[in-house]
C-alpha cells in the first residue's frame, strides 16, 4: 500500500491547478506561477505525488536546438484523489465563504 | 546571459552532477526551467529553491546507497532485518522500561503494605525484589510467552533484560 499523501493547504493548491484542465500537460515553473509557490515548495510536492503514482512526467518533444521541458499532469489516480479530496473540502468551504460574508 | 542568470545556471548545474541518479530527472526538468523564469534575481531564487528541494530528495538516497555500499551483503541483512524488526523491538524495550519503572516507583510501597514487617527488618531483600527479582522474572516471562506470536517484542524485552542485567553486575561488582 502506498504511504497516505499528507495534504497540506499547497498540496490542496496545486492539485487545485490540475484540476483545472485536468487531462493536459503543465510545465513546472507555469504551476509555480499559477499557484505562487517558490521552486523549493513546489517540487517537493510534484516528487511525492509521482511517488505516489498520482503523477505523471513526461519530456516535451522539443524543436530542434532547443532542450525540452519537463511536463506534468494527474494520472487517472491522481485525478480520483484530487476530485474525491476537492468533494471532501466542499462543505468545509461553503461554511467559510458563509462566514466570511457573515 | 546576466550575471545572476549565468551563476543561477551554474550552481544547479553542479547541485545536479552531485545528486543521486533518481533525482537527476527532477534536477534536470529544475534547470530546463529556468531558461522561462522572468527576471534574474528570480532566476536565482528559483535556484536556490530547487537546489533546496533537489538536496533533499538526494541525501536520504545517497546516504541508503553508501549504507548498502559500505556494509556488504552480510550487513544488508542485517539491516534489513532491523528495518523490519525495529518497531516491535523497541516496542518490547519500551514495555520493558515501564515494567522496570512500575516496580521500582511502585512495588516497594506494595511489598511494605503486604508485608509490613519486612519494612523494618528486609529493607535490602525489598530492593533486591523490586528492582531485580520481580522485574528480570517479568521480563523473561513475558518474552517466553510471546516468542511465538511476537518474537521481535520478546526479542526487545529479553535485551533490556540483558542489559539491565549487565549494568548490575558491572554495579555490584564496582560496589562490593
Amino acid at each position: 500500500m502506498r504511504p497516505r499523501l499528507r495534504l497540506s493547504p499547497q498540496t490542496i493548491d496545486v492539485l487545485d491547478d490540475f484540476l483545472e484542465t485536468p487531462r493536459s500537460w503543465k510545465y513546472g515553473y507555469d504551476i509555480s506561477r499559477n499557484t505562487g509557490l517558490k521552486s523549493g515548495t513546489l517540487y517537493p510536492i510534484l516528487m511525492r505525488l509521482a511517488e505516489r503514482e498520482l503523477l505523471e512526467s513526461s519530456w516535451e518533444a522539443a524543436e530542434p536546438g532547443r532542450p525540452p521541458r519537463h511536463m506534468y499532469r494527474l494520472t487517472p489516480d491522481g485525478l480520483r484523489y484530487a476530485r474525491e479530496e476537492r468533494r471532501s473540502r466542499a462543505p468545509r468551504r461553503a461554511r467559510q465563504a458563509a462566514l466570511a460574508r457573515g | 546571459m546576466s550575471v545572476a542568470r549565468h551563476i543561477a545556471f551554474r550552481l544547479l548545474q553542479i547541485i545536479i552532477r552531485h545528486s543521486s541518479p533518481e533525482s537527476r530527472t527532477w534536477g534536470d526538468a529544475m534547470l530546463r526551467e529556468l531558461d522561462f523564469v522572468e527576471g534574474d534575481w528570480q532566476a536565482l531564487l528559483w535556484t536556490l529553491g530547487s537546489a533546496t528541494a533537489l538536496a533533499r530528495h538526494s541525501a536520504p538516497r545517497q546516504l541508503r546507497s553508501a549504507v548498502r555500499k559500505r556494509v556488504g551483503p552480510a550487513g544488508r541483512l542485517v539491516l534489513s532485518w532491523i528495518a523490519e524488526n525495529a518497531a516491535g523491538v523497541l516496542s518490547g524495550v519500551i514495555i520493558a522500561a515501564g515494567v522496570l519503572t512500575l516496580s521500582a516507583w511502585g512495588g516497594p510501597d506494595l511489598m511494605s503494605t503486604a508485608v509490613p514487617q519486612w519494612q523494618a527488618g528486609h529493607a535490602r531483600l525489598l530492593e533486591l525484589l523490586t528492582f531485580v527479582l520481580i522485574p528480570e522474572s517479568v521480563f523473561i516471562v513475558a518474552a517466553l510467552a510471546l516468542w511465538r506470536r511476537r518474537r521481535n517484542i520478546a526479542v526487545g524485552l529479553l535485551l533490556s533484560a540483558m542489559t539491565f542485567t549487565t549494568h548490575l553486575v558491572v554495579h555490584v561488582a564496582n560496589h562490593n
